[in-house]
């Protein structure tokens, strides 16, 4: 059966994220209690707090423990890694490191019930690895590409591994061409548990128009750019699908993929979450 | 509580070093069994994603085993018990990874079974505490007659209420209990979830899978870990760490 192999030290899997860093990221998101920040701005903190998650989700007590590598390309005015800080420059970095290797660490004060009746101040640390970028074009085609080429390499070193997901946030329509079979591409890309996974996240730049989560038709969507990105999304894998459904309270049927329209902030987050909880760790 | 034989064996996840074994279990020490009129025995599984669950699990087979914890103690026994995992993990600094994670506190499910042996000598009372899905089964004349606190396989795919560290997600709305009786012949297992897992689904397809508990517990062969090593090459079991404990009162 696809999409069952143990995701292990032993077999570790990819992420990858592929963020859309043109100049119209620096545009402001609809509808949010802080007006002036730019898309830039809130993807940069829902990448950083995915970024932690993951590390936390890796902890033990002994360190973080590798059971996934991960890739930030970002794409603009140039496409290539970006991390900020000690993995700048570094294009698939186990999870320990990024754990261990945060370009800064912010501070704030988080009050908490203590659990007798009391509040309690805690002081939150919170690790920074990317920092927003808005400038230059769209080019989604060479930023497949590239992330055509990390995968396989990924996957001549691990070809056995619980399927490499690739996330690609983006607001806009592509300047370098028709981007239909630098997906196919990448989503022909196959372990022996199954062909990659890609998900498409057109996050909003109309707060008029109601987002769509993981549909399963191309039906409802407003245009031949978004039923492109829909088309080329992979359908969820079961244990997304669950984590979809028990978590974050959708109703997804067998169909849905890992296409998300018009996505606000939360939607982004909640999308974020989904797909890279594969499967249980092991 | 002369006459009671009680075995134990356990292994961790394959891939997984033995020291990364995240499960616990409490067994009477000899003396004890000889002298008691009752005994305890307890099995915790430590939850895979939380961090300093060994410890966690640990702490609570010593509260049901040794210090007597009931489900009407359980709140003072498990503030105790977190106070001193607090400590314990506060002994060292924390890279900031670990520190939120230890916020948000370690989670163990917890079976534990008392044998009371009766006047006569040769049947008794039990009782159990459960929370989560570690499992005791009652095995009579070749039947299970008990199955706590899961009775169907299928329910090991939810996500269980677990004891936690943690006050605010402690857990002790799922506590379960269960009595009953017990005579001579009689046999008792106690399995964290892999196993219990295993056990009910090749019960539900009609199979009698304590025959190989005996083999195991008793002949002691197949050794146990090169049992689950082939359930799980098999695919018969989840990649997970394995505790059993078989309990007669002559060897059935």
């Amino acid at each position: 059966m696809a999409y069952s192999a143990e995701i292990s030290r032993n077999n570790p899997t990819l992420f990858i994220f592929l963020i859309d860093q043109s100049g119209s990221m620096a545009d402001g998101v609809p509808d949010t209690e802080q007006p002036d920040r730019r898309k830039a701005d809130a993807l940069a903190l829902a990448i950083n707090r995915l970024l932690q998650n993951l590390v936390i989700r890796c902890a033990k007590e002994e360190g973080v423990r590798d059971y996934f590598s991960v890739c930030v390309v970002g794409y603009g005015s140039k496409i290539g890694p970006a991390f900020s800080g000690p993995l700048a420059g570094r294009e698939t970095v186990p999870i320990s490191d990024v754990g261990n290797m945060p370009a800064r660490v912010e501070q704030k004060i988080k009050k908490t019930d203590d659990g007798a009746g009391g509040i309690l101040e805690q002081t939150i640390r919170l690790p920074i690895w990317f920092d927003p970028v808005a400038d230059g074009g769209t080019p989604m085609c060479s930023a497949l590409s590239q992330a055509h080429s990390i995968v396989q390499r990924w996957l001549a070193q691990h070809p056995d591994c619980f399927p490499p997901v690739v996330i690609h946030i983006t607001d806009g329509e592509s300047t370098d061409g028709d981007p239909t079979n630098a997906m196919k591409s990448l989503t022909a890309l196959s372990s022996s548990d199954g062909s990659v996974l890609l998900f498409n996240i057109h996050i909003s730049s109309d707060g008029t128009a109601k987002p769509v989560a993981f549909p399963d038709t191309a039906a409802n969507l407003p245009n031949q750019y978004a039923q492109m990105l829909f088309e080329n999304a992979s359908p969820l894998t079961y244990n997304m699908r669950a984590v979809a459904n028990s978590q974050h309270g959708m109703n997804l049927s067998d169909g849905a993929r890992g296409y998300v329209f018009n996505a606000d902030m939360v939607l982004v987050i909640q999308a974020l979450d989904i797909g890279t909880r594969p499967s249980n760790l092991r | 509580m002369q006459g009671v034989y009680i075995d134990s064996f356990h292994t961790q996840k394959a891939g997984n070093a033995a020291i990364e074994y995240e499960d616990a279990f409490w067994t009477p020490a000899p003396t004890a069994r000889l002298r008691e009129e009752s005994v305890r025995i307890a099995i915790a599984d430590g939850a895979t994603d939380a961090i300093y669950s060994g410890l966690w699990a640990r702490l609570l087979v010593k509260a049901y085993g040794k210090r007597r914890m009931t489900s009407e103690t359980a709140e003072d026994y498990l503030s105790r018990a977190a106070q001193v995992w607090g400590r314990a993990v506060a002994r060292r600094p924390l890279p900031w990874y670990a520190e939120e994670k230890a916020r948000r506190g370690a989670y163990a499910a917890l079976i534990g079974l008392e044998l009371n042996r009766g006047g006569g000598g040769e049947s008794g009372s039990w009782s159990a505490l459960a929370c989560g899905d570690s499992c005791f089964f009652h095995l009579r004349s070749d039947a299970v007659i008990e199955s706590f606190p899961v009775t169907r396989a299928e329910d090991f795919s939810s996500t269980p209420l677990l004891l936690g560290s943690n006050p605010r997600t402690r857990g002790l709305e799922g506590i379960r209990t269960a009595a009953g009786t017990w005579q001579e012949g009689d046999c008792f297992y106690l399995m964290s979830d892999a196993l219990a897992s295993w056990f009910l689904g090749r019960c539900e397809t009609g199979d009698v899978p304590w025959q190989a508990l005996r083999d195991i517990t008793i002949a002691k062969e197949p050794p146990f870990e090169e049992w689950i090593a082939s359930l799980r090459k098999e695919r018969a079991i989840k990649n997970d760490d394995c505790t059993l404990i078989g309990i007669s009162f002559e060897h059935c």
